[in-house]
């Protein structure tokens, strides 16, 4: 107990200096914006920030800066989920179905509110959860072998697979195709240059900004271009933003719950918050003595999913620290901003880094204390935002892309590779491939390599060490029971109702 | 991320046929660089062993892991995938695909990112920046020229604010191909 009060009080200091604290607000608030905007994710912006949190002297900062853009964008998405329909992230996909309908009403003030106590509330617990469960789950990985985190990669590269949207074949065939283009460029064990073409700038790989750009920001782009529908900004108007004395009762066990299903499921690998918000909706519609009135404006369908989806985004990072593993998108492109800033991630981290990873939680609860003031009185502010139309948009998002990923290296090959996993990205969303499980794969690939390498070495070639290490073998069969269920088909279509609601 | 739309219905025919067929291109791409052409013949003519051996990258074994080992590991998986997803391709569904190609948009937004790539050395940070984000805007249909003018303006600029000045970067500004334009040598 006193260890953890020591470790917050750490963090604290760190998040709490002057330069943190800019930079905390600074993430939010861009967090908030493009969490607002459809049409830019916190991937494609993350990646586009790496070469500007690169020049950070200090790493703590990045990624303060960094992870606040992630929450401030989930943040931003129930806004317009609510306010609009429209969510901007897809784990407010949830929130849309009764918050809109209780802005119809003429119910938003207390909608947004509510969105907002319940992120606030979840993200307090979820830093505290954190605080807890990191040590131990690191102590613990210190054991690990090389056969361990091979094992535990394949489950992590599974279960995103599993929770991936569509086809479970594309998307492990997406995994596959992310971890093969992670390994062009010299080969770190023998110096081998590997899918280069003799082209000499290849040689330290494909850099990952600007394939996380390409494969994120700028399909995206060529999506929206599909069908350049003009945007209706109607927009409800606010009036009152207080919960009322009976709202505040119906709010308090939702929220409660909601923050416990996120904070388990937030460290599951494969998109823990979306799957978090959904399970959070259908727990309270269960438990709910007028099921009837979810899907026609209930509160409790606002407050439930979004303390489970702000908690689920937070205790995501749990595997990313501690195991040097991440459970999706956003967080391998903070691993990349890690490795950008020499910090090889893993279960040293906490100890090696001790200001670092405590300065990046403590500045979660301040980030979202933050974000309580920066989204309630300012949503006015907000909403005027969606009137930007996408044609003036986009072209900035283009020229951040372009001179962001040139300035990592000087090295005109990184707009090649932008341009190509743009349009190759594109192509294959369009024929059902998930993105997520590619941009995976391409951060694990070359530790992948590595641990195999390195477990078959220990073994003298027998693969057999993969099952007979009790907890290499424990972590394969779960990635296999969840390859399993995903094909079994009751389940498979169970998910492809869950992923493809709207 | 982006918002689930209707037009994701995985399952469609034509979507899996060309993804598969994508999928076995990689994998045959990524095989074929393993191999190397000394590799490949000798798959066809001596079998194996002599392929493994002729390499372009070094197979090895599973004890001693050569670069080529996971490089033909991972292409082996995908290649299997790609051909189930094509068989799977070959059933008979209806297309709900109603989007067409944004071809302009990837014309000028693929366009403008490699001309970025080709010029900024050669031509500046400032003349590269404001030639790519005038093309890319192009890639909307509803853009106008005096549209374009002002994005270009406003986002040259403030890019040079960020980049150059904000964080110092050392980007050049102008390159020597606009020497003579400036008087440089």
């Amino acid at each position: 107990m006193s260890d953890l009060l020591a470790n917050l009080g750490l963090g604290l200091s760190v998040a709490l200096s002057l330069q943190n604290v800019v930079f905390c607000f600074l993430g939010v608030l861009l967090g908030t914006l493009i969490g607002v905007l459809p049409g830019v994710g916190p991937v494609a912006t993350i990646a586009m920030l790496l070469p500007i949190t690169a020049t950070f002297d200090s790493p703590a900062t990045a990624m303060i800066m960094l992870a606040g853009i992630y929450y401030g964008a989930q943040y931003g998405g129930s806004t317009t989920a609510i306010l609009m329909n429209m969510p901007g992230e897809p784990s407010s996909s949830v929130t849309a179905i009764d918050g809109y309908k209780l802005a119809r009403k003429g119910r938003a003030g207390p909608a947004l509110a509510t969105a907002a106590i319940g992120s606030f509330f979840a993200g307090t617990i979820a830093t505290i959860v954190i605080a807890v469960a990191a040590p131990p789950l690191a102590r613990y990985a210190l054991k690990f072998g090389p056969p361990e985190y091979f094992s535990l990669m394949v489950m992590g590269l599974i279960c995103a697979v599993a929770l991936a949207h569509g086809s479970v074949i594309k998307a492990l065939g997406m995994v596959i195709l992310g971890l093969l283009f992670g390994l062009v460029g010299a080969d770190i064990f023998a110096g081998v240059d590997r899918f280069t073409f003799g082209i000499r700038e290849l040689t330290d790989g494909l850099n990952f900004a600007a394939v996380a750009v390409g494969i994120f920001g700028i399909a995206e782009i060529l999506r929206n271009l599909e069908n350049e529908r003009a945007r209706d900004a109607m927009v409800t108007k606010i009036t009152g933003l207080m919960p009322t004395k009976d709202d505040l009762k119906r709010i308090a066990a939702p929220i409660l719950r909601g923050t416990a299903l996120g904070s388990l499921l937030g460290v599951l690998p494969g998109g823990g918050s979306i799957l978090a918000a959904f399970a959070a909706y259908t727990v309270e519609k269960r438990v709910s003595k007028t099921p009837e009135e979810f899907g026609q404006g209930a509160i409790q369908g606002v407050a439930g999913p979004e303390s489970a989806n702000n908690a689920g985004a937070q205790t995501s990072f749990i595997p990313m620290l501690t195991l040097g593993v991440p459970t999706n998108p956003v967080l391998a492109v903070m691993m990349g901003a890690m490795i950008l800033q020499g910090i090889i991630p893993g279960p040293q981290v906490i100890t090696r880094n001790a200001d670092l990873f405590w300065g990046v939680i403590a500045s979660m609860w301040i980030g979202n204390a933050m974000l309580v003031i920066l989204n309630l009185p300012l949503i006015g502010l907000w909403v005027r935002l969606l009137t930007i139309p996408y044609y003036v948009l986009f072209p900035a998002i283009i020229a951040f892309a372009a001179i962001g990923s040139y300035s990592i290296a000087s090295n005109e090959y990184d707009l090649y590779a932008l341009a190509l996993f743009g349009g190759l990205g594109y192509i294959l969303v369009r024929l059902g491939c998930e993105p997520a499980p590619f941009l995976l794969g391409f951060v694990l690939g070359p530790q992948m390599e590595e641990h195999l390498r390195r477990a078959l070495i220990i073994s003298r070639g027998d693969w057999s060490v993969f099952l007979t290490r009790p907890l290499s073998a424990t972590l394969l069969g779960i990635a296999a029971v969840v390859l399993l269920i995903v094909f079994v088909p009751q389940i498979a279509r169970k998910r492809a109702t869950v992923f493809q609601e709207d | 991320m982006r918002d689930p739309r209707p037009f994701l219905q995985a399952t469609l025919h034509r979507h899996d046929l060309l993804a598969g067929a994508i999928f076995i291109a990689f994998a045959m791409f990524f095989l074929a660089q393993t191999f190397g052409i000394d590799g490949f013949t000798a798959l066809f003519r001596e079998g194996w062993e002599a392929a493994t051996l002729d390499a372009a990258l070094p197979i090895g074994t599973a004890r001693r892991m050569g670069p080529g080992f996971f490089p033909l590991l991972l292409s082996a998986i995908l290649f299997l995938l790609g051909a189930i997803l094509f068989l799977r391709g070959l059933r008979i569904a209806p297309d709900g695909d109603i989007h067409p190609m944004p071809w302009r948009g990837m014309l000028f937004i693929l366009g403008a990112t490699i001309f970025f790539g080709v010029c900024v050395r050669e031509l500046g940070l400032v003349p590269t920046t404001a030639l790519s984000v005038f093309a890319a805007a192009y890639a909307s249909q509803r853009m106008t020229l005096r549209l374009a003018v002002i994005l270009s303006a406003v986002l040259t600029v403030f890019v040079l604010a960020v980049f150059h000045y904000g964080l110092g970067m050392p980007l050049r500004l102008y390159g020597p191909w606009l020497d003579f334009v400036l008087g440089g040598g």
